[in-house]
C-alpha cells in the first residue's frame, strides 16, 4: 500500500512553509514599488515644477537679454558701414579697370612702322576685360603688309592683331606717267588689347614727361626680323604714325 | 494579506502612474521645448553681439579714415553726377593742352540693371554712367596730352569709345570722343 502511494505521478502537496513565504515576499515587493511610486510620484512632480519654474525662468532672461543685444545694434550705422563699403567696393572695381588709352596709342604707334598710315583710328571698350581697336591701313606695298603684320606679332602688349580687307590700290588717275605709278595697299586692321596690359598706374605719371616709347625700345621686340625694310622702317618708327 | 490592502497598493501604483502621465510627462516635455527656445535665443544673443562688436570696429575704422580721404572717395565715385560741371572740366583738360573743342554734349545717365533670368551679374550693376560725347581738332601730341590728362582726373573719366579720323595732308586729327562718368546707382533716375 505505501508503494502505491509513493509512486503516485500526483505531487506530494505539503502545506508547509514555502508557497507562503513566496506569496509573502511577492506582497512585500508589490508593497515596496507601490509606496515608492506613491512617494517618488509627487516628489518628483514638485522637482518638475520647481525645475519648469527655473527653465521658464532663465528663458526670459534670456529674451531680454536677446532684446537688450538687438536694442544695441544701431540700423542707422549699420547702413552708414554699409554704404561705405559699397561705395568703396564699386571704386575698387573702377580702378582695377581704369585703363590708359595713351598707354593704348603708344604700344600701337611704337609697333607701327613708318611706311605704314593710319586712315582712320577706332578704340571701343567693349567690356571690362578687352578693348578692341579698329583702324583703316594704308602702306606703299605687300611687303609693307607683311612686315607690319610682323611687327605687331612681335609685340607681346596686343593680345591679337587680325588683317583684313587687304586692297591693292593702283593710284592711275594721279599718274601722269606710266612709270609714275604707285601701288597702295589699303587694309583693315583689328587689335585686341587685354586691359591687363594697358591698365592706368599712377606710375605713369612718372613718365608722361616722354609720351612716346622711343624707337630703340620698340627694336627690342622685333629683334627676329632680318630684311633690310624692317631695319630701316624701325629707325624711322616714331610717334606720327597717325 | 486582505484584497483591501492589495486594492490600495494598485490604487497607489495607479496614482503614482497618473501623476506621471498626466503632469511629469508633459511638463519634461514644456521644459524640454522651453530650454530649445532658450538655447536657440543664447545663440542669437551671441550672433547679434559678433554683429555688435564688428559694428563697433567698422565704426572705429570708419572714423580713422580721415576727411580727405573720405572726400576723394566721394569725388571720386559721387552720389550724383553733375553734368554741368563735368562739362566745365572737359573743357578745361581740352583748354589745358591748347585744344578747343568743336563740340561738347551729354546723354542722360543709364544704370545697368541685371537680367533676372541670366546668371551672368554685370560688372557695372551698380553704377550710374553719363556719356559725354566730345568732338575736337588737334594733333596727336595734342590729343595724347589731353588723354594724359583725362586719366589723372581727380574723378574717372573712361574713354569708352575715340575715334580718329586723320587728315589727308597736314597733322591734324578729327577726334570723336566718348568720356563715361560715373556715380552710384541708387540716387539716379534710370533711363530704362
Amino acid at each position: 500500500m505505501s508503494e502505491s502511494v509513493s509512486n503516485s505521478f500526483i505531487p506530494k502537496h505539503n502545506p508547509g512553509t514555502k508557497p507562503r513565504q513566496a506569496r509573502t515576499r511577492n506582497v512585500f515587493i508589490l508593497s515596496a514599488i507601490s509606496y515608492a511610486l506613491f512617494v517618488s510620484a509627487p516628489l518628483a512632480s514638485v522637482g518638475v515644477y520647481i525645475y519648469k519654474l527655473q527653465a521658464e525662468k532663465n528663458a526670459t532672461a534670456a529674451i531680454k537679454e536677446l532684446d537688450q543685444a538687438i536694442a544695441t545694434f544701431k540700423d542707422g550705422d549699420f547702413k552708414r558701414v554699409l554704404e561705405y563699403d559699397e561705395r568703396l567696393n564699386r571704386t575698387q572695381f573702377l580702378i582695377d579697370n581704369h585703363i590708359s588709352i595713351s598707354s593704348l596709342i603708344k604700344i600701337l604707334s611704337a609697333a607701327t612702322a613708318q611706311t605704314v598710315q593710319f586712315k582712320t583710328l577706332e578704340i571701343s571698350r567693349t567690356d571690362t576685360k578687352t578693348v578692341e581697336v579698329k583702324g583703316a591701313l594704308k602702306t606703299s606695298s605687300l611687303d609693307g603688309v607683311l612686315f607690319q603684320r610682323g611687327l605687331y606679332k612681335a609685340t607681346t602688349k596686343i593680345a591679337d592683331t587680325a588683317f583684313k580687307q587687304i586692297v591693292l590700290v593702283a593710284p592711275a588717275a594721279a599718274a601722269e606717267k606710266i612709270t609714275d605709278l604707285k601701288n597702295e595697299v589699303e587694309l583693315t586692321a583689328e587689335f585686341n588689347f587685354s586691359a591687363g596690359e594697358i591698365l592706368y598706374t599712377p606710375l605713369s605719371l612718372v613718365s608722361s614727361g616722354s609720351l612716346v616709347e622711343p624707337a630703340s625700345a620698340v627694336g627690342t621686340a622685333i629683334t627676329s626680323g632680318s630684311d633690310a625694310e624692317r631695319d630701316s622702317a624701325v629707325s624711322q618708327t616714331n610717334d606720327d604714325i597717325i | 494579506m486582505s484584497k483591501l490592502s492589495l486594492f490600495s497598493l494598485l490604487g497607489m501604483i495607479i496614482v503614482a502612474c497618473t501623476i506621471g502621465v498626466m503632469y511629469i510627462k508633459p511638463t519634461v516635455a514644456d521644459i524640454r521645448a522651453i530650454e530649445d527656445t532658450t538655447s536657440l535665443h543664447r545663440d542669437e544673443i551671441l550672433k547679434v553681439s559678433e554683429v555688435n562688436e564688428n559694428l563697433s570696429r567698422k565704426l572705429i575704422t570708419l572714423e580713422a579714415i580721415s576727411p580727405a580721404d573720405n572726400q576723394a572717395l566721394e569725388k571720386y565715385l559721387p552720389d550724383s553726377v553733375d553734368e554741368v560741371a563735368v562739362m566745365k572740366d572737359i573743357s578745361t583738360i581740352f583748354s589745358s593742352v591748347g585744344v578747343s573743342l568743336d563740340g561738347l554734349t551729354y546723354t542722360l545717365p543709364t544704370v545697368k540693371n541685371n537680367n533676372a533670368d541670366s546668371d551672368i551679374v554685370d560688372p557695372y550693376q551698380g553704377l550710374a554712367q553719363y556719356d559725354f560725347i566730345i568732338t575736337a581738332t588737334l594733333d596727336s601730341q595734342q590729343l595724347l596730352r589731353a588723354l594724359n590728362a583725362i586719366e589723372v582726373n581727380e574723378y574717372l573719366l573712361q574713354v569708352t569709345n575715340l575715334k580718329i579720323n586723320p587728315a589727308e595732308t597736314t597733322a591734324v586729327l578729327k577726334v570723336s570722343l566718348v568720356l563715361t562718368a560715373f556715380s552710384r546707382a541708387e540716387v539716379v533716375v534710370t533711363k530704362e
